[in-house]
């Protein structure tokens, strides 16, 4: 479902220009776990960005269920993200002056639906936050967090679900619980699920790892 | 849409509140500023109207001459009383003038009010009914009867109170009261018989107005064209509610003056918001591009700001309605004096809903607007970029922000060039007004910007040259070059009061020198004499009696007497025109833009101009000028246009008996006594009061006058000082909020110097440090850009009120100005500083 084809970036930092994908094919397909691992600036998140339409490409093509993401416009493609794709971050992103319910719900409320809260009781109850739900993200814990970000990601049921380190600022045991609710997601609801990582252990939980150094697959 | 604005914007409004506390301060600034000048307009027009309709009771219009004062010949009472649909038509003399007496209480002070003068026959009683009034009675009137007063004026003055007169003092002695006069003018007004009016008001078979009531089932707008007819296109016909020509004189004069103000105000505040909602974006990035990663809109980005500043705009534009009305009654308290003494009417607030309808929609407007550029700035934003920390932000770059600074800078200098050239051989072009007003507004806001954009820059320069020792003052200054947003924001906030004042002061020295020049180099060693004000008298009709300036012929040392008088033509906003008279000029001191102005032209009749009049009416040398007189339209050559602002530069200047011959004999305004040989103007001035020819006659030399008059002058710009307190206001908001919300956004960081071993007190002192800074800086900036401003307003006001005054700073209210603002800001910053000192170590330096 998700296809990258020949897909090269650079950024300018300052006069230098940085090469972040240098020529990247990329196959995922749906209920598919695939983990994309690799050293600090080898251009993993810049993937994921690319993969979810956040950016464009230089080169190349990103396609998702046989649609070309450059082709889009700016507001396809933000209509693409609310209904087919969900983001987590590594830093979690919450909205710090909304509650844990209404940053689950965020995503809805973006694409105009209205009487979400049965949605919404549902995801907070697959990540376990049904009693945090009227609490604002600062009074939760890093997993607590990370799970509301997870439910945040799954409440438009999304096909797709990029995951950007979601483990990398969670203490083991609360990594492996985040791991275990996005495999429940790939189980049950045949989402794809591109998780980009430094941990081992994580990748070691998807059906197959990629090696992403100096802006190439290997 | 409307749910997520909710909750991604306005419920920041509620968790925010200081942040929001800013912004909205900052549009009630720029709101009160504006709305004002609506006050003030509406309760100019309130007042005169209420004044109106107290005097003329039922009537519904007034026939009005083509002077100010007596400018209505009685001949035209037939023809009006002709005139079809005509029920009622009531002469009046109206006439300013002063009572006093000791104060009633015994204390051995004494007391005085300026008063209406009023002069009715019984023709009145078609509007008050009966009140056993008699033809003859009126008629066998003498000269020395006291008037009818009304009851509280006679308590306030006792019976040894005065009024004065064109002939002198009268006494009030026995004077009957009618309480019903209590509710005119504040029941500052004494009623005499018509004939006795115009002789002791110089009003030989003149009249001021003439009040119609329309017969039953009389259209007024049917019988207004009428009546016009009727009397003349050199008179004027006005409702009932119009103001008093003389009204006009204070509208024209001091309303665009403020209007331009308000411009200023509300660009400095435009410039508060913008930094303000830019500010708040920009913190929110993050979570702005979180919300596009979600799959939110540009629309709902920008609606959601958009509709987040217009709720602080409604508040804001409520409370600034507020702050219109405390603002527009300083105003009034000027105008009030002026209008006083112009019409005898005095002018108190009137607000009403309209300050708070129009507030609301300008505070919407503001907010808005100031809104737009930060919400599609951030649109264009690098989501991905943002989202890894890899956002650059432009402003951050010393040569963006140079280039920046200098464009605003280089903005405010062309406007400056526009406001030389409007004003250019006395703005004689149609373009040339509009032009420099708008120039002047763009040079103000220019300027602003520039000073806050200039202020990071200049800390960063003071920074590398090894500025600030310790760690606190070192950080403080680091802090304030990393983040040019806020401290540009502070800054402006510091250097606009600081701006103000010093341009407040400099206009105030430069009026004083000026008129000092003006009044020392013109009257050469003349004595003036007068028994009114020595400024804005002209309406008032207590003028030296033909039996003072008889006696001032024989008050030793005396060689010469030259009278002169003025009084304002027209009837119209438009149309009025002060014509001054003066005998025996030495001199014709203004500089002259067009033709001549030659002394022995002038005595033979060829008037001057001023350069406002001569723009409007399209006068050139060798032009006719048609003026209204009492006798139909007459006309006067023009020998020259000259820099002359009497009457907002609407002057025409002839001599006396010029004066004279159109209007009538004229009693003196003022006198000038030429000293004989070997007698200087102080020993002039002890024999005139040695003479005793009357109390109230006044004696100056030029230098004494020149005093009183920039003393005078200097005490209208009392309003324009309460406009500066509102921005120092600003300015203590914008700073406190700024770094309230510093402290919040940083508090990782000031956490991690705690942890490295930084003490609470350094903390502390770090932001107060910065405060000082922002407060020094701002200062230095808010002088120099000052200059520019003053530069600004000093080219372009000359086209406003006539008068043209010299280039004159004065530096001494920078030092007084700034250390008041910053010691504002450091108080300001006082709670921030105790927020930073208690930092919380491990809570802030846990999650993100």
């Amino acid at each position: 479902m998700l296809r990258l084809e020949g897909v090269k970036k650079a950024f300018r930092r300052g006069r230098e220009e940085v090469v972040a994908l240098d020529g990247v094919d990329l196959a995922l397909d749906a209920g598919e776990f695939l983990a994309l691992v690799g050293p600090s600036g080898s251009g993993k998140s810049t993937l994921l960005h690319l993969a979810g339409g956040l950016d464009r490409p230089d080169a190349g093509r990103v396609l998702l269920d046989d649609r070309d993401l450059s082709t889009l416009s700016a507001g396809d493609r933000a209509q693409l993200r609310r209904r087919q794709v969900g983001f987590v971050f590594q830093f979690f992103h919450l909205i710090p002056t909304l509650t844990v319910a209404e940053n689950v719900e965020l995503p809805l409320v973006l694409d105009g639906r209205r009487n979400a809260d049965g949605r919404v009781r549902e995801m907070l109850n697959r990540v376990g936050l049904n009693g945090r739900a009227d609490h604002l993200p600062g009074e939760l814990s890093g997993g607590e967090m990370q799970r509301t970000a997870i439910a945040r990601a799954l409440a438009a049921k999304p096909r797709l679900i990029l995951a950007d380190e979601p483990t990398g600022n969670l203490d083991s045991a609360t990594g492996a619980e985040i791991l275990d609710a996005l495999c429940d997601q790939v189980d049950a609801e045949g989402t794809a699920l591109l998780m980009v990582t430094h941990d081992a252990d994580a990748a070691s939980r998807a059906q197959r790892v990629l090696n992403l150094r100096d802006g190439r697959l290997e | 849409m409307i749910r997520a604005a909710r909750l991604l914007n306005l419920r920041r409004i509620r968790l925010q509140p200081l942040r929001a506390v800013l912004a909205v301060v900052a549009v009630a600034a720029g709101v009160a500023l504006g709305v004002s000048i609506l006050v003030v307009s509406n309760s100019l027009k309130h007042s005169y109207a209420t004044f109106g309709r107290a005097l003329a009771g039922p009537a519904q219009l007034r026939v009005v001459g083509a002077a100010a004062r007596g400018g209505l010949d009685q001949g035209v009472l037939p023809a009006v009383q002709r005139t079809p649909g005509v029920a009622a038509a009531v002469p009046v003399v109206q006439a300013v003038t002063f009572v006093g007496g000791p104060d009633p209480s015994g204390n051995h002070r004494s007391r005085g009010a300026t008063i209406l003068a009023l002069g009715v026959d019984c023709s009145v009683q078609a509007f008050t009914g009966p009140q056993g009034c008699s033809p003859e009675a009126i008629a066998g009137a003498r000269d020395t009867d006291p008037p009818l007063l009304s009851s509280k004026l006679a308590r306030f003055l006792g019976p040894q109170g005065i009024i004065r007169t064109d002939l002198g003092r009268l006494s009030l002695n026995g004077a009957a009261t009618v309480d019903r006069l209590d509710t005119l003018n504040g029941g500052n007004v004494a009623v005499f018989p018509l004939p006795v009016a115009q002789h002791v008001f110089a009003r030989p078979n003149r009249l001021d107005a003439i009040y119609i009531q329309p017969s039953p089932g009389t259209q007024v707008s049917e019988l207004r064209p009428r009546l016009e007819k009727a009397v003349g296109g050199w008179n004027g016909v006005l409702t009932s509610t119009d103001p008093p020509p003389g009204a006009t004189v204070v509208l024209n004069g001091f309303l665009p003056l403020f209007s331009m103000l308000s411009v200023f105000g509300i660009g400095i505040a435009v410039v508060l918001v913008y930094d303000t909602v830019a500010l708040s974006v920009e913190e929110r990035r993050r979570d702005l591009a979180v919300v596009a990663a979600l799959g939110g809109t540009a629309r709902t980005v920008i609606g959601g700001t958009i509709a987040e500043a217009a709720v602080l705009g409604m508040a804001g534009g409520i409370l600034g309605a507020l702050g219109s009305l405390v603002l527009a009654r300083s105003i009034l308290k000027t105008l009030s004096d002026f209008s006083v003494r112009f019409t005898g009417v005095p002018i108190t607030v009137h607000g009403g809903a309209t300050p708070f309808v129009v507030g609301l929609v300008l505070g919407i407007g503001l907010a808005v607007l100031a809104a737009w550029l930060p919400a599609r700035r951030v649109m264009r934003m690098d989501v991905s970029a943002e989202l890894s920390n890899r956002e650059a932000r432009d402003e951050a770059a010393p040569a963006l922000r140079l280039r920046r600074a200098l464009l605003y800078a280089g903005t405010g200098g062309i406007a400056l060039v526009v406001c030389w050239l409007a004003q250019r051989d006395g703005a004689l072009s149609k373009w040339q007004p509009p032009a420099g007003e708008l120039a002047v507004g763009i040079a103000s806001a220019a300027f602003i910007v520039a000073s806050g954009a200039f202020a990071p820059l200049l800390i960063g320069l003071w920074r590398r040259r090894g500025g600030g020792r310790g760690a606190p003052s070192r950080l403080g200054l680091a802090n304030l070059v990393r983040e040019p947003g806020r401290t540009a924001t502070m800054a402006a906030a510091v250097a606009a009061p600081v701006a103000v004042a010093f341009i407040i002061a400099s206009f105030v020295s430069s009026i004083h020198h000026a008129v000092t020049d003006n009044v020392v180099q013109n009257s050469g060693s003349n004595v003036r004499v007068s028994t009114v004000p020595v400024n804005n008298s002209i309406n008032i009709d207590s003028r030296l009696s033909p039996a003072v300036i008889e006696g001032l012929r024989h008050v030793p040392g005396v060689a010469r007497v030259d009278r002169a008088s003025a009084l304002l033509a027209g009837h119209g906003r438009n149309d009025l025109i002060g014509v001054v008279g003066s005998e025996n000029p030495d001199r014709l001191p203004f500089r002259v833009f067009r033709g001549t102005k030659d002394l022995g032209r002038f005595e033979r009749g060829e008037v001057l101009v001023g350069a406002n009049l001569a723009r409007e009416e399209n006068l050139r040398a060798g032009s006719r000028l048609r003026l209204p007189t009492p006798a139909g339209w007459q006309y006067v050559t023009v020998q020259g246009v000259w820099e002359n602002g009497d009457f907002n530069g609407r002057a025409v200047s002839m001599p006396m008996s010029l004066l004279e011959r159109l209007y009538g004999p004229q009693p003196a305004q003022e006198a000038f006594l030429h000293p004989a040989p070997g007698v200087s103007p102080d020993r002039l001035v002890d024999n005139v009061y040695k003479a005793q020819l009357d109390p109230a006659l006044q004696a100056q030399t030029p230098t004494v006058l020149a005093r009183l008059i920039s003393r005078d002058i200097k005490g209208q710009f009392a309003s324009f000082w309460a406009i500066q307190r509102a921005l120092l206001l600003v300015a203590f908001v914008a700073v406190l909020a700024t770094l309230l919300l510093v402290a919040v956004q940083r508090r990782r960081e000031l956490a991690l110097l705690a942890a490295v071993g930084m003490r609470p007190s350094e903390l502390g002192r770090m932001v107060l440090l910065e405060a000082v800074v922002v407060g020094v800086v701002g200062t230095v900036l808010g002088a120099v850009f000052g200059v520019g401003m003053y530069l600004a307003l000093q080219q372009v006001l000359p086209i406003v009120i006539g008068f043209h005054d010299p280039f004159r700073l004065d530096p001494s209210a920078i030092p007084t100005w700034g250390v008041v603002a910053t010691v504002i800001v450091v108080v300001a910053a006082t709670w921030p500083a105790w927020r930073t000192a208690r930092v919380e170590v491990l809570e802030n330096l846990q999650y993100e």
